[in-house]
């Protein structure tokens, strides 16, 4: 024995390690260890791709009745599919028979899954159907029809995104999402007319622990300062650290986090040149500012905004995030070399496989209305610098790699991951929106709440828990 | 006896008549092909931007595993490279340029293997529809692979042939390489 003992508050690892050695609250300190041990990760894919909402796909991946993508919550392999009533079904891609997966495609359209293997036929909800020779009853009586169903996973969708958890004891959605939701509907929620996929994800592998890249996401703006100094360069901007982008605000909850910048500071020499910097009124500012809109929407956001979020949107948008426990968020301008600055909105998914293994998931979205021209103009600018061959992120699929080899070997997974940067907590005044804020100068809060919500979800020490909960109070 | 095979499923394209292996166009049009994967193969990035026509569309689309008969497995709109003249520009000349440009420093050895090359007349005048094969092998610290059927437009500018359009018909759906930061 000496595994991991799952009913228990904390955990136990073989060697006697428990969560409390791994994570120090008082020093804000993270054992390098958490990012290769194969144990740990075990119990990462019970107790949090287990355990909570991830998300697997888009609404406009699968537009019409039958259609289905295959994707994974964990390292469970999933169908999503949007079922002959069309409700979005997500279900393990596991045959009830002998396990093989009943989908081999990445999507397509089909009224029923059939297990190549014995012919075992589920419908698009992942309801058993029938076996093979029906006179000869293959599935027995043993077990009734209704315990031969594909195990369905709950689904939930934020802006046409759908996520997903095996977990029925799972916080609601709206529970997960709590105080970040008010900030998500700034980026991705702004019109009645909903956004879509570009097309099918980029999907590419990275040699990191998933953590790596999801930590950073929370909101890691650091970085930028150094890891992408080429960008800066580029845009011939001196890194004097109050500049760019760190000046702004810092956004956690519940393990999510984002970043607020700040529009007026001299990193949006666009807008600037657009004009909008020597307006005042948000809707005059939005008017001018890129924001992947038509006209007509922009009109009408404050049929869908207060006049304090409107404010945000205009001065302090939400730009770039993650979500707990491994998406990575942006909504934000896209330069292009000519022509007006376009926008970008993207979804990242960080699916691991194996301590050491990712699969890289990149989304492009866009507003359903936008025209073809700017859909063009919009995808050239996404690519130009995020996804697999963007110039920001490639670089930042060199770092997680180093990040993860870095911490491997033996004297490596001895150490210290450091988020001793500590920022102080409390909203500028009047800041209409909620989650723990951190006003000024980007530090480290963000990662180490991350962090907070890891241990809490593992099992973690009452310590964890106990800070989760007070700055959720606050 | 009739034939088991159903040859309507091994065309799935009208024929197109290749101009013959070893004439000359053809041998032009694969010296073009040789010589700028010389020049990413020895990261001569600011000589291959030279070789790109103005009017350049390189784009590499995403691609996905279907069922037969439910098509190719490429949908239009998502691309892992979706480039014009100017933003290969922008990305190449980071790479040239900077030294903070991480994902080529250390630059990591790239070798391309383009075979299979086809040579068609092309719609312009002067131009040229080329398919090939590329096998791209990256190494650092490990080793990746990307292979690929290329469909490119070669067209003549001032009598010198120029990359006007190429189109990357990747094989892995899951790509094995961290970014791509090299091309194709």
């Amino acid at each position: 024995m000496g595994r991991w003992q799952p009913k228990s508050e904390g955990f136990v690892l073989r060697d006697g390690t428990t969560m409390s050695d791994l994570i120090d609250i008082e020093n804000r300190e993270v054992s390098t260890r958490v990012l290769s041990d194969p144990e740990i990760y075990e119990l990462e894919l019970a107790r949090i791709f287990g355990r909570t909402w991830t998300v697997v796909a888009h609404e406009s991946e699968i537009p019409q009745k039958g259609d289905f993508v295959s994707r994974h919550i964990g390292e469970d392999p999933v169908i999503v599919s949007r079922d002959q009533k069309g409700e979005i079904r997500v279900m393990l891609n596991s045959c009830s028979h002998r396990g093989v997966k009943v989908c081999r495609a990445d999507s397509g359209n089909t009224r029923h899954f059939q297990c190549p293997y014995h012919g075992w036929a589920f419908d698009g909800g992942g309801a058993f159907v029938g076996a093979p020779i029906a006179r000869e009853q293959m599935q027995g009586t043993i077990r009734s029809k209704a315990d031969l169903n594909l195990r369905a996973a709950r689904t939930a969708t934020f802006a046409g995104m759908i996520f997903a958890t095996f977990n029925k004891d799972a916080e609601s959605f709206d529970d997960y999402l709590g105080d970040f939701r008010w900030y998500l509907d700034l980026m991705f929620d702004r019109s009645d007319d909903g956004i879509e996929v570009l097309g099918p994800p980029q999907r590419f592998i990275i040699n990191t622990n998933w953590k790596c890249p999801a930590e950073q996401h929370a909101g890691d703006g650091y970085h930028a300062i150094t890891l992408h100094r080429s960008i800066l360069e580029m845009l011939q901007k001196d890194t004097d650290p109050d500049e760019p982008f760190m000046s702004g605000l810092n956004v956690n909850w519940n393990g999510h986090g984002l970043r607020c910048l700040d529009t007026r500071k001299a990193v949006y020499d666009t807008v600037a040149a657009l004009g909008a910097d020597k307006l005042t009124d948000p809707l005059e500012r939005l008017k001018l500012l890129p924001l992947g809109l038509t006209p007509d929407q922009v009109l009408r956001l404050p049929d869908r905004f207060s006049p304090a979020q409107l404010r945000i949107l205009a001065d302090f948008p939400p730009q770039v995030g993650g979500l707990f426990p491994n998406m990575g968020l942006f909504s934000n301008p896209a330069p292009l070399p000519s022509g007006p600055p376009m926008y970008k909105m993207v979804l990242h998914a960080f699916v691991p496989r194996g301590p050491n293994q990712i699969e890289f998931y990149n989304w492009f979205l866009v507003d359903r209305k936008c025209p073809n021209e700017i859909r063009d103009r919009m995808s050239r600018a996404a690519t130009m610098s995020f996804g697999v061959s963007g110039s920001i992120e490639q670089d930042d699929a060199e770092m997680w790699p180093a990040m993860s080899e870095g911490t491997r070997g033996y004297y490596g997974r001895q150490g210290k991951l450091r988020y001793q940067a500590v920022g102080v907590e409390g909203k500028p005044e009047g800041w209409p929106g909620g989650g723990n804020v951190y006003d000024g100068f980007g530090k480290d809060d963000n990662q180490w709440n991350w962090w907070l919500r890891w241990a809490e979800m593992m099992g973690g020490t009452q310590e964890a828990r106990k800070i989760q909960h007070l700055d959720a109070a606050e | 006896m009739t034939d088991v095979l159903d040859r309507t499923t091994f065309t799935s394209k009208p024929a197109r008549v290749r101009l013959p292996a070893g004439s000359s166009d053809h041998f032009r049009c694969l010296e073009f092909l040789e010589d700028e994967a010389g020049l990413l193969d020895d990261n001569r990035l600011a000589d291959w931007l030279d070789v790109l026509h103005p009017d350049l569309t390189y784009q590499m689309p995403t691609r996905y595993v279907v069922y037969k008969g439910d098509g190719d497995g490429v949908a239009p709109g998502m691309f892992h490279f979706d480039e014009d003249r100017s933003t290969l520009q922008v990305k190449l000349g980071r790479l040239i340029r900077s030294d903070s440009a991480w994902a080529e420093n250390p630059a990591s050895r790239t070798r391309r293997f383009v075979t299979n090359v086809r040579v068609y007349p092309g719609a312009e005048d002067g131009s040229f529809d080329v398919t090939s094969s590329i096998l791209l092998v990256r190494t650092r610290e490990g080793m990746d692979f990307v292979t690929a059927r290329r469909e490119d437009t070669l067209a003549p500018i001032d009598g010198e042939l120029k990359l006007k359009r190429r189109y990357i018909l990747c094989d892995q759906t899951v790509l094995r390489t961290a970014n791509l930061a090299v091309m194709l």
